[in-house]
């Protein structure tokens, strides 16, 4: 998928929102449509804008070097380390996926377990799946954060946990 | 006065606000050092330990953090070459290739001084501000505040990274977000679909451990979780030696304090427009600007100086009128709330004595930064790696453990994570999420403002207030110029291209 294409789909589904939220607007009284109602044609009037320039006008080179921009300096000689061929990460749409998969199972699991088990089960799983620690010692360490996070919430800052939605089929 | 500055220092003198003035420097070091967290990470996380403690405790913890976090940003600026956060990215330009040379030490240490000293600059101007600003702010009225606000949104989508047109895109998506929630003034229900969750409206601190927290992480596993590796080579200098730089171009630190109290002062100019512009001033105004680019150390010093004057700037225009003088203002406001303290004419009035503690704090805080900096500089400097690979698992379950503890609602960890992607997005495609805090932030002040004005002056007070009308036109004025301007650059450039085309042709 192309940036441009990338780029219209994030502008429709905001001009989408700006036109439900002027639609809701219009709901209200008076008083309580002053300033949304503005903001919401204000925000439709930008996107449209937006849309129209981001389609029409070719897309400027943004790569600038800031030092000599900045300064007027030619560019210093290059290091070893810049002479290196800057290659995008592999497989991107793959990792954002995967990225919000693991923000969905983390919050599913707050939602039926609880925070504290969610953490324990989140953290062990995320730091075996990265390769990052083995197994077992991803879970000593997980289990070492969830006390430390359950120390710190529940019995320093006395904050009633939840407990999930399974909890009351677990407990008696 | 001089009770207030007392009373201020004495507020901080009990050992709960020692204590957490320790912790939330030694939280922010460590937050700042760590690639990719910067300041506005540190305080969306401190948001859930903001309830219940003393008010000047809690306001060492959340400014101790967000001023070390400044210095913890610098050090992998100069060690790694990734800025902690965008406001260090110019220190990249000399302090890493000081760190080639194996100047790493002296590099740390002149960045130490030079924060501590813009620090200082910025505690004493906040000081010296406020008997100066308090007469003004007594005298303007609510339709003065509205116009206020209204230049705030206005010059920060000006001043925004990226396209102007996302800037105030996204700007005006943070009002909206704000609107979710019981009108306060006539009391209807609004955009809560039947909800009694969004009754309540969208909390603050939660949308910001989202947008910032949540989506950094995000970014950081589709990055690749990429290991910053180095090879730590001998030293050449030592921390002192940087010190002693830092004292030898006083005129230097003098003038990107200065630079950094005036982008501090103005509204939505974030301290990354400072470092940037500091360090420009510094290669320009040197005998000797070939050095800059090469490891001179007034690249480090220049921008450092700015970074440290610019909380003290900032802190005034958030606590006297409420309008953030950037994204890490915006979120420390966001605390502020949270915690009671309204900003407005009150704050130099009957809460002086808390202003004088945030003095106290910007004080205190850049003194232990700087020494615990110098201490663990040596020791810094021969840093081979940090691995960001545990920090997201390590990170996101605070972040999501502490949107639930905010108001003990397990529906706030579902904002939260929305957030959190929403925050993805617009970073990927160039929303500024400064925009959006911003305009989330000072939604409410521009809803108040414009319902009193209406109901004290009538439908056409722009018209019958001149103040006001004042106000309105160098509105209109400093939004209509950047646009100006293009359109000139553009006439130019065309007239420009045609010209040259008809002499290639001829």
């Amino acid at each position: 998928m192309s940036r441009r294409l990338q780029e219209n789909i994030v502008a429709t589904v905001v001009l989408a929102v700006f036109m439900a939220y002027l639609i809701t607007t219009l709901s209200f009284g008076n008083n309580a449509r002053l300033v949304p109602l503005p903001i919401a044609i204000l925000g439709i009037v930008l996107v449209l804008i937006q849309l129209v320039k981001q389609n029409l006008t070719e897309k400027e080179k943004l790569e600038v070097n800031i030092l000599s921009s900045l300064t007027g300096i030619k560019n210093p000689s290059p290091t070893e380390e810049d002479k290196q061929p800057s290659t995008p990460p592999p497989h991107q749409s793959r990792r954002e996926i995967q990225a919000i998969l693991f923000v969905i199972i983390f919050v599913g699991l707050i939602l039926l377990l609880g925070p504290v088990l969610a953490v324990f089960l989140f953290s062990s799983g995320f730091l075996s799946f990265t390769g990052h620690y083995p197994p077992v010692k991803a879970i000593w360490f997980s289990a070492l954060f969830s006390v430390a996070l359950y120390l710190l919430f529940a019995v320093a800052l006395q904050l009633q946990l939840y407990h999930g939605i399974l909890a009351p089929l677990i407990t008696p | 006065m001089l009770e207030a500055i007392i009373s201020g220092l004495m507020a901080l003198a009990t050992p709960q606000a020692m204590l957490f003035m320790i912790i939330g420097v030694s939280y922010g070091l460590m937050v700042g050092i760590l690639p990719g967290l910067g300041g506005i990470v540190a305080i969306a996380l401190l948001l859930p330990f903001t309830y219940g403690h003393e008010r000047a405790a809690t306001l060492a913890l959340l400014l101790g953090a967000h001023i070390a976090t400044i210095w913890g940003g610098s050090v992998t600026s100069i060690l790694f070459k990734v800025p902690g956060a965008a406001k260090s990215l110019a220190l990249v330009f000399d302090g890493h290739p000081m760190t080639q040379q194996g100047h790493a030490s002296r590099a740390l240490g002149a960045s130490a001084t030079a924060a501590l000293l813009g620090g200082l600059m910025g505690a004493i101007f906040l000081a010296f501000s406020i008997p100066i600003v308090r007469p003004v702010m007594l005298a303007l009225g609510p339709s003065e505040y509205l116009m206020m606000a209204l230049w705030g949104l206005t010059i920060i989508a000006t001043f925004s990274e990226g396209s102007l047109l996302k800037g105030m895109i996204a700007t005006s998506a943070g009002i909206m977000i704000a609107y979710v929630g019981m009108d306060p003034v006539s009391g209807t229900p609004r955009f809560w679909f039947g909800s009694i969750y969004l009754l309540d409206g969208i909390s603050f601190p939660v949308a910001m451990i989202g947008l910032f927290a949540v989506a950094e992480m995000i970014k950081l596993f589709v990055k690749g979780n990429t290991m910053i590796d180095r090879v730590a080579g001998e030293e050449k200098s030592s921390v002192f030696d940087g010190v002693k730089d830092a004292f030898r171009h006083w005129w230097l630190v003098v003038r990107s304090s200065l630079l950094g109290l005036w982008v501090g002062v103005l509204p939505g100019v974030g301290a990354s427009v400072g470092g940037i512009a500091a360090y420009a001033q510094a290669a320009q105004t040197s005998k000797t600007p070939e050095r800059f680019g090469n490891g001179a150390v007034e690249g480090v010093i220049a921008p450092d100086a700015t970074l440290g004057a610019n909380e003290g700037g900032g802190l005034m225009p958030t606590l006297a009128f409420g309008i953030p003088g950037g994204e890490s203002m915006a979120i420390l406001l966001v605390a502020f709330l949270s915690m009671g303290i309204v900003p407005g004419p009150q704050m130099l009035t009957t809460e002086l004595d808390l202003v004088f503690s945030m003095v106290w704090i910007i004080v205190i805080a850049n003194i232990i930064t700087t020494l615990i900096g110098l201490a663990i500089s040596s020791r810094l400097a021969r840093l081979p790696t940090l691995n960001p690979n545990i920090m997201i698992p390590l990170v996101l379950s605070v972040c999501l453990f502490g949107a639930f503890a905010t108001r003990g609602l397990v529906e706030d960890v579902l904002v939260a994570s929305f957030f959190g992607g929403l925050g993805y997005v617009m970073d990927k495609y160039q929303y500024s999420r400064a925009n959006f805090v911003i305009g989330m932030v000072l939604a409410e002040m521009i809803e108040r403002n414009l319902h009193i004005s209406l109901g004290l002056y009538g439908d056409y007070f722009v018209l019958t207030r001149p103040i006001t009308l004042a106000m309105l036109i160098f509105i209109i004025i400093t939004t209509a110029l950047p646009f100006l301007r293009q359109q000139r650059q553009a006439l130019y450039k065309r007239f420009f291209f045609n010209k040259k085309n008809k002499q290639a042709k001829e």
